[in-house]
């Protein structure tokens, strides 16, 4: 206690110094002043008596000097004292202190914005209570959390089973999509909606800040038909009324009750305005493709893991396969209950990205710091005769080491500061590029706990590359620096400073390998032929519900109208050259559904396909071609005999051998009347070119109703300069029709591929300013050198020695330096690829190709930073070389 | 032992608040004329390390000090006891004469010998 009092007592003391000081100037006055009354009473001269006086209190200035340590902390003063050096220091060599400060301030700006994503997406706090104890479950059938059909009894058996778990405190279910939602002005407005069960929210630990959840009976049929609605939705649509409680909404034509309103920072599933509970109810069906597959969260009782709820689920699976009342046979490990932490769920599909990306801004880091290392070195080199000095004159290694560090903080707290600029910058160029996986997440920004991130990075950065240069500075013997211009501890430097260099390749080849490499994949998925085009084209959805398109015994008059009606609009539109109409294009987000088709010529084959619904134009505005027979016309309508068009693959599986055409098919739902093959189309790589294509068979439109349209525009010219007569069309049809996804084949295929796109950006950024950097590394070390060797050049060109060698001498170490950071960036490469693995295409992580290439790459770089202070080496002049010092 | 010796580490700060609690406020050459005194002039102190020692004294709150005048009309600081000083020269004096009562043990039956 008493020694805190008297630390900030000195702490004080050192803000009001110069009072102290001049106080006890007085004070030791008048003691001398004293002593030296009682020296001349004794007898003594007043001369004699004033010296004694002062002998005794063993001199003035040293009393005044450890009163002054007493007075204030002489550390603190000391770094005061250190930091006003080191800023004039650095003023006086702006050359090293901007160099230092953009290098660093451009490798932290990345690592900060690069924190800034992990920060809003990986290290997110969830909005929920306690989101530590929410998982997903996948496979949860057999343990009776799970459903195999779509059908209402599913939710009470699950209801049910919810309750039976000792690790599960509350189970439900959720699914999520695209709808039309009026909220009572006439028009419609495309939204998300989440069709979920009663218990939802409380899974969740979401309370509506207005209104109240969902009962927990009310997910069953006749109950169901209620809503709680987004602060968005509350605030965009309802101007923030509080009566918008017990307002009726529609979505899909269906009537919702609003009985609450969520808080704004609840934002899940992302995106999400309405939520209703009425999770597999067959009479409201809010999704519009096939496929029906909602996911199963659980509340987890406190203190269970993961791991214990898994566990759980997993013994209740294998007893009910025993029992027989499930599936008989073992399944295999990735079929069994699977519990995922919902902050692990939601962040799966970027993770990695983000991991790869922390180690590459980490790389560029270390690269930095080593840079900026090696021209600290070269300076503690130059002023090794100062540290001689000081040392000789008595300055501890401590307070010599300590100076230099005090100077690199300095240097890294700067280029702290020039990075949140650059990440500023960087981050926004980031988002231009972002991944679609980042829509469902904030937008980053540069808050107090990244700067908090960022000011950490940099004290390290300061330490990390200040420290071989202060312990070399420490290092000085006095009497050897004195006596030597140039000695063997800076020719440790050089030497340590081509290490640094050479390591710096060596992690600059590793990020250029994994550029490279995601380069290489772009280029060969840029090559797969798709199966249909994508420049030109320009597409949009619509879906119909409601009256009047209510499907009545599949087909309604009004479904095919509207499609004609704008399909006839759309050709008006000058520029274009193709319209056409399918249900689901290429390259779409919804899900799908394969149907079992047979032959139903006799044949006995079967194959899985997806049933699509299009227009007579589609194929060709979408560039699919017909290879056998026709495509559709405007006779294949209601009165005609209903035809089919298949996908090649599909032709193939069902006829190996034989021409399709004029065979009829069978099929669930779509297939009365057995629908004759008509005409063949290529098949297509719906998912983009990583994915396989899928057999499909198209139906006309005009035959088969269908609720949801994707209309597709092609033109000679730019098709997002069409988006507005797009809307138009639409709009002249039925002007209360949302329009929705409208954009170009040419966006579809950048989103499908925007991860790619983003990691192939971001790593070819941190790649280039990595070989700069090394770049200009290799040029300081050989300049430097050259500078050193000045005399020793001259002299052995005077002996006659050809300039050409001296040419060659350097060139052939850069040349080492060079290949033993590539043998070190090809050994790591090795292990650190595998990291890119899962995102890579047509090449594997260890492509022969991009390592020669990248290796070849550095030696011409090498050789390039080498080369001009190489060649200023050799053409020394030897007589003023030797007047040099 | 026949010279005057130096203040051992550590006890100039005792030497000083008893003094004070003797004599009552005093001023710095004051102080160390008396320490002199009292020790028999068998200390030799050098003076100038007397005024860091009372500078700590006061940052620790056991001393507190103020300008005024000397017995020979001249302006001088003296220094005085807190109520912390008070009880911190019980303590240290109990102290000491626990550690000199313990160490005389040792040295007592060496002289024996």
């Amino acid at each position: 206690m008493r020694k805190l009092r008297a630390w900030m007592m000195r702490l004080c003391g050192l803000l009001s110094f110069r009072r102290g000081e001049g106080d006890f100037a007085d004070e030791l006055e008048s003691h001398v002043a004293m002593h030296t009354e009682d020296g001349i009473r004794a007898g003594l001269s007043p001369e004699e008596a004033h010296r004694q006086a002062l002998i005794r209190l063993g001199g003035a200035e040293q009393t005044r000097q450890a009163y002054r340590e007493r007075l204030g902390l002489p550390w603190l003063e000391n770094l005061r004292l250190d930091a006003r050096y080191a800023l004039r220091r650095l003023r006086n060599s702006p050359g090293y202190t901007i160099t230092a400060v953009l290098t660093l301030g451009l490798a932290i700006g990345a690592n900060t914005a690069i924190f800034s994503l992990v920060h809003a997406i990986l290290l997110r706090q969830l909005p929920f209570d306690e989101p530590s104890r929410v998982f997903t479950v996948e496979n949860g059938m057999d343990a009776g959390l799970g459903f195999n059909m779509s059908s209402k009894s599913v939710v009470a058996s699950f209801n049910e089973a919810a309750g039976s778990f000792k690790t599960i405190e509350n189970a439900t279910m959720y699914s999520s999509s695209g709808v039309n939602v009026e909220l009572g002005e006439g028009s419609a407005r495309r939204l998300k909606a989440a069709e979920t069960g009663a218990h939802f929210l409380d899974v969740l630990g979401v309370t509506p800040r207005l209104g109240r959840g969902f009962a927990s009976d009310e997910d069953l049929p006749g109950k169901d038909h209620i809503a709680v609605i987004s602060d968005r939705l509350w605030r965009s649509g309802f101007h923030a009324d509080p009566a918008a409680l017990g307002k009726t909404i529609q979505a899909n034509g269906f009537y919702f009750v609003i009985v609450g309103v969520l808080p704004p920072q609840m934002d899940f599933p992302a995106n999400v305005d309405v939520w209703t509970p009425t999770v597999f109810d067959n009479q409201t069906a809010l999704r519009e493709a096939g496929a029906y597959m909602p996911t199963v969260l659980v509340r987890a009782r406190a203190n269970n893991s993961a791991a214990a709820v898994g566990a759980e689920l997993n013994a209740r699976a294998a007893n009910s396969r025993g029992q027989g009342t499930a599936r008989a046979s073992e399944p295999a490990p990735d079929a069994r209950p699977i519990v995922t932490p919902i902050a692990a769920e939601l962040t799966k599909s970027i993770r990695a990205s983000l991991l790869m990306l922390s180690l590459a801004v980490l790389f560029l880091l270390a690269i930095a710091c080593s840079n900026v290392a090696g021209l600290a070195l070269a300076r503690t080199a130059a002023r090794r005769r100062e540290f001689a000095v000081r040392t000789a004159l008595g300055a501890t290694r401590r307070r010599v080491i300590a100076q230099q560090l005090v100077e690199s903080l300095f240097v890294a707290m700067a280029g702290g500061a020039a990075g949140v600029l650059f990440a500023h910058g960087a981050l926004r160029l980031l988002y231009l590029f972002r991944p679609a996986a980042l829509d469902a997440f904030q937008r980053p920004a540069i808050d107090t706990s990244v700067l908090i991130f960022t000011a950490s990075i940099a004290i390290a950065a300061g330490m990390a590359f200040g420290m071989a240069p202060a312990w070399l500075a420490g290092d000085a013997d006095p009497g050897d620096a004195l006596r030597a211009g140039t000695s063997h501890a800076s020719i440790r430097g050089a030497r340590l400073r081509k290490i640094l260099v050479s390591g710096e390749m060596g992690i600059a080849f590793v990020l250029l390998v994994g550029a490279g490499l995601l380069l290489r994949t772009m280029a060969n998925m840029d090559k797969v032929p798709l199966g249909y085009d994508t420049k030109g084209i320009l597409s949009f959805s619509v879906a119909l519900h409601g009256e009047p398109y209510i499907s009545k015994q599949g087909s309604s008059p009004a479904i095919s109208a509207f499609c004609a009606g704008v399909l006839d609009q759309l050709a008006r539109v000058p520029g274009v050259t193709a319209v056409g109409a399918v249900s689901s294009p290429p390259l779409d987000t919804r899900a799908d559904m394969l149907l079992p088709v047979m032959a139903a010529d006799g044949g006995q084959r079967q194959a899985g396909g997806a049933p699509r619904v299009a227009s007579d134009g589609y194929f060709g505005a979408m560039g699919i071609p017909v290879i056998e027979g026709r495509g559709f016309s405007s006779q294949d309508n209601r009165t005609n005999p209903r035809v089919v068009i298949v996908t090649k693959d599909l032709a193939d599986k069902l006829w190996p051998g034989q021409s399709p055409i004029g065979r009829p098919i069978h099929c669930f739902w779509y297939c009365d009347g057995s629908p004759r093959v008509i005409g063949v189309v290529s098949s297509n790589r719906r998912f983009g070119p990583r994915g396989d294509a899928i057999s499909e068979f198209y139906f006309p439109y005009a035959q088969q109703d269908w609720t949801y349209f994707t209309f597709v525009l092609r033109t000679n010219g730019d098709p997002a300069k069409l988006a507005s007569s797009a809307r138009r069309a639409v709009a002249a049809v039925n002007p209360s029709q949302p329009v929705y996804d409208l954009e170009t084949m040419r966006d579809r295929l950048n989103n499908n591929e925007s991860l790619l796109r983003f990691e192939l950006f971001a790593l070819s950024i941190f790649a280039a300013l990595s070989v700069l950097l090394v770049l200009i590394g290799l040029y300081g070390v050989v300049s430097y050198t050259v500078t050193q060797r000045t005399r020793e050049i001259g002299i052995r060109i005077a002996l006659g020695a050809k300039r050409d060698a001296v040419l060659r001498s350097f060139l052939r170490e850069s040349a080492l330096i060079t290949l033993a950071g590539e043998a070190l960036g090809f050994a790591a490469s090795l292990v650190v690829m595998r990291l890119l693995a899962t995102a890579l295409f047509g090449v594997t992580p260890h492509d022969p190709k991009t390592m020669i290439a990248v290796g070849l790459l550095f030696l011409l770089v090498a050789m390039a930073a080498t080369y001009l202070p190489a060649r200023r080496a050799a053409s020394i002049d030897p007589m003023q070389a030797l007047r040099i010092e | 032992m026949g010279g005057k010796t130096d203040v051992w580490q550590g006890t100039l700060a005792l030497m000083t608040l008893k003094t004070l609690e003797t004599m009552g406020p005093q001023h710095g050459y004051g102080l160390a004329r008396r320490i002199e005194q009292t020790s028999g002039d068998q200390l030799q102190l050098n003076y100038g390390t007397l005024y860091p020692a009372l500078l700590k004294l006061e940052q620790e709150g056991y001393i507190r000090s103020r300008w005024g005048t000397s017995e020979n009309k001249r302006r001088a600081k003296f220094y005085e006891l807190t109520k912390a000083g008070e009880r911190q020269v019980k303590k240290a004096a109990a102290e000491w004469e626990q550690a000199t009562e313990i160490l005389a043990r040792f040295l007592t039956p060496a002289e024996e010998a």
